[in-house]
């Protein structure tokens, strides 16, 4: 066994483990201690994963386990993803009795996410989605005496085993169809021949399944819920990450699909249809973490764009990749913000903020801005890319209907930015005392704009990536 | 096709259920409220049949998964033990291991208290 392939991953569950044996002897206030820990997990998952970036891209553990260039960046963003949300929650997790557990349930999580990006074989697949859902569904509940909160992680569970379940059976007939779990086995199958009836519901399944954890449209509904109910790390985790995985997953099988199967008109469907949902959703929301959820549902359906041109234009899947690592920065330091300033919820009890609290106003304004993709916001360019492989792919009609949305979308982004820009009030701001979460709030507004800067750079490194034949 | 004809018997077997089911009942009137009360031998039960309860056995039933599991898998593992050698050992030792975590985890949640 070549266990050397999978250490990033190993390191990954044995910090999670320790971090649960820890859980279950230390006291409360040594709890803070599990959130270095993690830490340190992720710095060592990240160290190895740069070291294996070198190496040719090849499927491995009898071909189950891809590590290719969109295996492993999609990694890297997922880890340091998952190292900022880590960062920004000690304070607010303080008083919670299970405040370590919960970072043992957060490595659990990145840990299926990571499956799912690398998986290369349909039940890795459907183990790396339910691993990921599993160690969610209390993330998001996790103020389980808070009703809104277990409105949340309800409505989040109920989904997730519909979708889980649909998956399953999409697996379930593929492997029907071909005989086989593995990637290269089903592709050369499928291009043999095969039902068109039978491929059509396994398909329809898996995107549906997949949908789920990337928020878009039949499967999305969870999302505003838990970007508004569960706690405010927990909503800048499941907002951002299970999305970076699933749409790698998602990118990755319909590769496999013969050219008879119309993927690309589904997927472009399911891309309007999100994107356009999302915004309109979000124009007349009055709850900003709500907001935020919605507008996450319409980034969806921007991610989804690189899917529907992955093959008829070269760039389609490193623009996949960096458009969501940009988003996952902006997203977060959305919601770094929101956590350091406790939660805060309301629209009306944003107004005036820029004089009492003026860098978390910045952040905020420049996060919102990245989202809309205003440059020289990192924001700006992962959306550059996204347009130009859509026109290069011969879908000028579907960047049309996306910066159509961009355009609705900068109406209810600066409908935030107005009222605490422009209004008169004083209120009275609460932030999280202690260092974690206005350093993590600091770190990603600087990220915002240094990975702006040096986005060029980025692109070099991300400009060969796909997937391993 | 074979999915066609899978999906004709199905809906056959359902129809023919639901048919044998409703045949005996069409000119039956539906029964009145205390006939269809649940009944409690003899008497009316005091309590919902709804009402929520604490499932004491549950956290049990979770436990044992992880002691059955560890002796289902070491019977087969018991008897390839002599070939596989230094390998087989490192590999049980690797599950015992990860399923002694959960354990030591239920052990500190209290699990092992009955109250």
């Amino acid at each position: 066994m070549p266990i050397g392939d999978v250490l990033p991953e190993i390191s990954l569950t044995l910090g999670a483990v320790i971090i649960v044996l820890f859980a279950a002897f230390a006291r409360q206030h040594q709890h803070v201690w599990a959130a270095v820990l993690a830490l340190l997990t992720i710095g060592l998952c990240i160290g190895l994963t740069f070291t294996q970036w070198d190496g040719p891209p090849r499927l491995t553990f009898s071909g189950v386990w891809a590590l290719d260039g969109m295996a492993l960046s999609s990694k890297l963003v997922v880890l340091i993803a998952g190292a900022l949300v880590i960062a920004m929650s000690p304070e607010w997790m303080q008083t919670d009795r299970r405040h370590a557990e919960y970072y043992a349930l957060m490595l659990f999580a990145l840990l299926g996410v990571i499956m799912m990006a690398s998986a290369s074989d349909t039940m890795e697949l459907v183990v790396g989605v339910l691993l990921s859902s599993v160690a969610s569904y209390p993330l998001a509940a996790y103020h389980r005496t808070w009703a809104p909160a277990l409105e949340a992680g309800m409505k989040y569970f109920l989904m997730g085993a519909l979708t889980n379940t649909l998956l399953t059976i999409g697996v379930v007939v593929l492997f029907g169809l071909t005989g086989n779990t593995g990637y290269p086995e089903i592709a050369q199958k499928l291009s043999v021949g095969h039902d068109s009836l039978a491929l059509t519901i396994a398909t329809a399944s898996i995107i549906l399944g997949l949908s789920f954890k990337l928020a878009a449209f039949p499967a999305h509904a969870w999302m505003p819920d838990v970007a508004q109910g569960s706690p405010a790390p927990v909503a800048a985790f499941l907002t951002v990450i299970p999305k970076i995985g699933a749409a790698v997953a998602l990118a990755r099988f319909v590769s496999l699909m013969p050219p008879d199967v119309a993927w690309r008109a589904i997927v472009a469907l399911i891309s309007v249809t999100t994107m356009t949902l999302g915004n309109v959703a979000a124009l007349r929301q009055t709850d900003v973490r709500r907001l935020l959820g919605w507008s996450s549902v319409s980034q969806s359906g921007y991610a989804l764009m690189a899917i529907v041109v992955m093959g008829t234009s070269d760039q389609a899947l490193p623009a996949l990749v960096f458009f969501l690592a940009s988003y996952a920065i902006a997203n977060l330091a959305a919601f770094a913000v929101v956590t350091y300033l406790r939660g805060r919820t309301a629209l009306e009890s944003y107004q005036g903020l820029a004089r009492q609290a003026p860098i978390a106003t910045t952040i905020l304004i420049a996060s919102l801005l990245s989202l809309v993709g205003i440059p020289p916001l990192i924001g700006f360019f992962g959306k550059l890319m996204l347009f130009s492989v859509t026109i290069e792919g011969g879908y000028a009609w579907l960047a049309f209907v996306a910066a159509a949305n961009t355009v609705v979308s900068l109406f209810y982004y600066l409908r935030i930015v107005a009222r605490m820009m422009f209004s008169d009030t004083r209120p009275t701001v609460h932030v999280l005392v202690g260092q974690w979460a206005r350093t993590t709030m600091i770190v990603s507004g600087l990220l915002l704009i240094v990975g702006g800067l040096g986005a060029e750079m980025l692109m070099e490194f991300t400009d060969s990536i796909g997937f391993v034949r | 096709m074979e999915l066609l004809t899978l999906l004709i018997v199905l809906l056959l077997s359902l129809g023919a259920g639901l048919l044998v089911q409703w045949l005996p009942m069409r000119h039956q009137p539906i029964a009145t409220y205390p006939q269809r009360a649940p009944f409690l031998g003899g008497g009316t039960p005091d309590s919902h049949a709804w009402s929520r309860y604490h499932v004491r056995y549950y956290p049990m039933t979770l436990l044992l998964i992880a002691f059955e599991m560890e002796m289902m898998f070491m019977y087969p593992w018991a008897v390839v033990f002599v070939e596989k050698g230094m390998m087989a050992v490192m590999e049980m030792g690797m599950f015992l291991a990860i399923l002694s975590v959960g354990i030591v985890y239920a052990w500190r949640e209290g699990v092992f208290k009955w109250q």
